[in-house]
């Protein structure tokens, strides 16, 4: 089943990448990998038919937030002093193990669970799934699509306002 | 097929806790930030998976509302770090220690 | 399965506050661009007569209780209530900014226009009956706080206090989406009606997803309260905010976040596999707050440090009432105005203690060693600033004893003795730290600099909400039934 080769590769990669990102040293190399492993998610989707959602996570999330992100690592001219294991705090160990063991625990239940419900067998969506998407969109969710705009207009401001650069202190309130 | 779902949410956890590691581990801003976009991503698998077992859109529209509080959140904390950069040349996060606590 | 969707119908007078006051708010922005510079300052009166204009456009919505936009918003009595606190919270945040925007630089226009768009979340998420608008209503008062909290831009401290609230702000959003997102995998919608409906239904599997949803969705909401085992952000944060952003940082994102957390609780409360075993988790959360905020506001010697822990302390008396409306129904409507009624003795009393220090603070200097002999400089300054101190502690006729009292009889009512004794030692600890402020300011002698430089003058704006709101303290103190028997 090709399929389902493509879908473990995926999934192995995804992860993989994943702990890449927390992993390497080089902030670079992070966002890196943080596109492959967007870029893997995008493939799942594909698998399960979201075709817009995939187009959306690359054009968007692989494409135009990371290019944000290393353009600012370029910006700031990052050194590479990530280091991992030795800057454990005394209690940050204990807190990641904590987490970890929790996560563990919450997967194999999932797991499990999920197992028995095999026989729930999702069918399959319309083949034309974009302009319901759109409509609904402008529709049920017509307030969240206009909470969102409002979103983007404070984080714009607020870039451009934190971000500018000062000219000699007092007097940049009047550019 | 469901057991793609199984699978998903397992991927999907494991991201998020990897995410979670990251955020604690981790000591230059932007690569925390990049910690909590994977740990979004996770999310955003998840509701995927959610919205395709229910064959419904709704899971999917839900995903365009969470990738656009990323990029908004992203664009504002992007421009924070710049700005803790010019006035200290650094956005190491155990160097920012102005505030006791 | 999927029917055909249908534009919402919508009354102009149910939305218009939330419309108008987003107008509002970029008209604000725009006007300050055109403007000449030393016309600027004309935006914070603009932005009260915003608010005001806003309470009457609320005061209209509300005469109907209604569902605009399809159910995801809620019109009812609750969220009226939310909506007065936060506005009597923005409207004096408002008036105790001016002299301290003049005096540190900060642009107008934006200042207000972000403080607008704040409160447009908070009201948002007071109203909001549905995930993703909560979401994203918690995402437009975040970001506009994490930008007004670096608003500084000559300040390093203020950048600091950004950083370190942003980071932790969007790790716990990353807990609430994904929260939301089992949510919606244990019951196919995010609007908490249908959840409410569909939970009885549930089978197992979906019992897991809704245990684990309402985990993660509570790890964001203690991240955004500052709730006990996730409250470290907060001191920094208040510490290094301008002093203004701190009170509304400390008043109404708080308000706004119990008034959503009530909103998810409530959908889950008549569930009957959320019985009161899992809510023993909120039980843990709220002695834990009161515990250590208590305990390590006694060391602190920065007065917005204090406030910080002393609000991580209310917002576990303020988890009380949650608790108890979410496992016993039977004493539910009394929690629940136990609750509204301390959100606004709670904003009150901290504003009152913000706008003091606001108006006795220099640049950078918020010492509690700075008030010394204040009664002796400024008489009214330090009557006002013991008000709030024994209204915080819980000493009558004030509201602070009031909403204690409530809180804790609902408490009692509910069969938490435990949790009543629990939080009345604490407010017993709490005094320590509060009266010691009062003793400084009374018994101390004023430092020499202190006696001979003149201070500057308070301003009318910031006496204006000073004086209202030490009378609001007293007034709502002494005769309760004058705020719940608003509506």
């Amino acid at each position: 089943m090709p399929v389902s080769i493509l879908y473990y590769a995926l999934f192995v990669i995804a992860l993989g990448a994943a702990l890449m990102v927390v992993l390497s040293r080089n902030t670079v190399y992070s966002a890196a990998f943080l596109i492959l492993t967007m870029l893997c998610l995008a493939g799942i989707f594909l698998l399960m038919h979201q075709e817009f959602v995939a187009a959306i996570q690359v054009i968007v999330y692989a494409g135009a937030i990371m290019v944000l992100f290393l353009f600012v690592i370029m910006l700031l001219n990052l050194r590479e002093r990530e280091i991992l294991l030795p800057d454990f705090r005394s209690l940050r160990i204990w807190v990641v193990l904590l987490v970890l063991v929790f996560f563990v625990q919450v997967g194999a239940t999932c797991f499990i669970v999920l197992r028995q419900m095999r026989d729930v067998y999702p069918p399959e969506l319309p083949p034309d799934t974009i302009p319901l998407i759109a409509k609904t969109l402008l529709t049920k969710y017509l307030l969240p699509f206009e909470l969102v705009s409002v979103l983007l207009v404070i984080a714009i401001i607020g870039a451009a306002m934190i971000a500018r650069h000062d000219e000699p202190a007092e007097h940049s309130d009047s550019s | 097929m469901t057991s793609y779902m199984i699978n998903n949410l397992v991927l999907s956890l494991a991201i998020f806790s990897i995410g979670i590691i990251g955020f604690l581990v981790k000591r230059n801003a932007i690569a925390i930030l990049m910690a909590i976009e994977l740990m979004l991503n996770a999310a955003n698998l998840a509701f995927v998976t959610f919205a395709y077992s229910f064959a419904s859109v709704d899971g999917t529209i839900l995903v365009l509302f969470v990738i656009t509080v990323a990029t908004a959140e992203a664009a504002v904390g992007l421009a924070i770090f710049i700005r803790i950069y010019r006035s200290r040349g650094t956005i190491d996060v155990d160097k920012m220690t102005t505030l006791h606590g | 399965m999927m029917s055909q969707p249908t534009v919402p119908q919508l009354f102009w007078v149910e939305v218009a506050p939330f419309v108008v006051l987003c107008i509002w708010a970029l008209a604000i922005i725009l006007a300050d661009l055109f403007l000449p510079a030393e016309r600027r300052r004309v935006a914070l009166p603009l932005g009260f007569l915003g608010v005001v204009l806003i309470a009457y456009l609320s005061i209209q919505a509300f005469e109907i209780p209604g569902n605009p936009f399809g159910g995801m918003l809620t019109l009812d009595t609750f969220a009226f209530f939310c909506i007065v606190v936060i506005l009597v919270g923005g409207g004096l945040t408002i008036l105790i900014s001016p002299r301290y925007v003049q005096r540190e630089h900060i642009p107008h226009g934006e200042y207000t226009a972000l403080l607008l768009f704040a409160m447009l979340g908070m009201i948002l998420l007071a109203v909001s009956n549905e995930l993703i608008t909560l979401l994203l209503s918690l995402e437009i008062l975040s970001l506009s706080l994490y930008i007004l909290t670096g608003i500084e831009r000559h300040n390093p401290r203020s950048s600091e206090a950004a950083l370190k609230y942003f980071l932790l702000g969007a790790f716990s959003t990353a807990f609430l989406i994904m929260g939301i997102a089992f949510l919606y995998g244990a019951t196919g919608s995010t609007f908490l009606v249908t959840i409410a409906e569909r939970l009885p239904a549930a089978g197992q599997q979906s019992a897991l997803w809704v245990f684990v949803g309402f985990g993660l969705i509570l790890a964001g909401f203690c991240f955004k309260l500052a709730l006990a085992p996730l409250h470290m952000w907060a001191p920094d944060v208040y510490e290094g905010a301008p002093t203004p952003i701190t009170a509304f940082i400390a008043t109404g994102s708080k308000v706004a976040g119990f008034a959503a957390l009530w909103h998810v609780v409530m959908s889950l409360a008549d569930w009957q596999a959320m019985t009161q075993n899992t809510f023993y988790v909120l039980w843990i959360i709220a002695v834990f707050s009161m515990v250590i905020g208590n305990f390590a506001a006694i060391v602190q010697k920065n007065i917005k440090r204090l406030l910080a822990y002393s609000s991580i302390a209310h917002s576990g008396y303020i988890l009380i009432t949650i608790l108890v409306i979410a496992s016993v129904p039977a004493v539910r409507t009394n929690a629940t105005q136990a609750l509204l009624y301390y959100l606004m003795a709670y904003m009150l009393m901290n504003l009152l203690a913000f706008g003091v220090a606001i108006a006795c603070g220099r640049k950078g200097d918020s010492n509690i060693e700075h008030y010394a002999g204040l009664a002796r400089t400024s008489p009214l300054l330090a009557a006002a600033m013991a008000l709030a101190m024994l209204s915080l502690t819980g000493v009558p006729p004030t509201v602070g004893f009031v909403g204690k009292f409530y809180i804790f009889s609902a408490a009692i009512q509910a069969g938490y003795l435990e949790l009543a004794i629990i939080g009345l030692l604490a407010s017993v600890v709490s005094a320590v730290y509060y009266l010691r402020v009062i003793v400084v300011m009374y018994m101390h002698e004023p430092s020499r600099e202190a006696a001979e430089t003149a201070r500057e003058p308070v301003g009318a704006a910031n006496s204006l909400a000073l004086l209202v709101s030490s009378v609001m303290i007293i007034l709502l103190g002494i005769f309760p039934f004058w705020f719940l028997g608003l509506k």
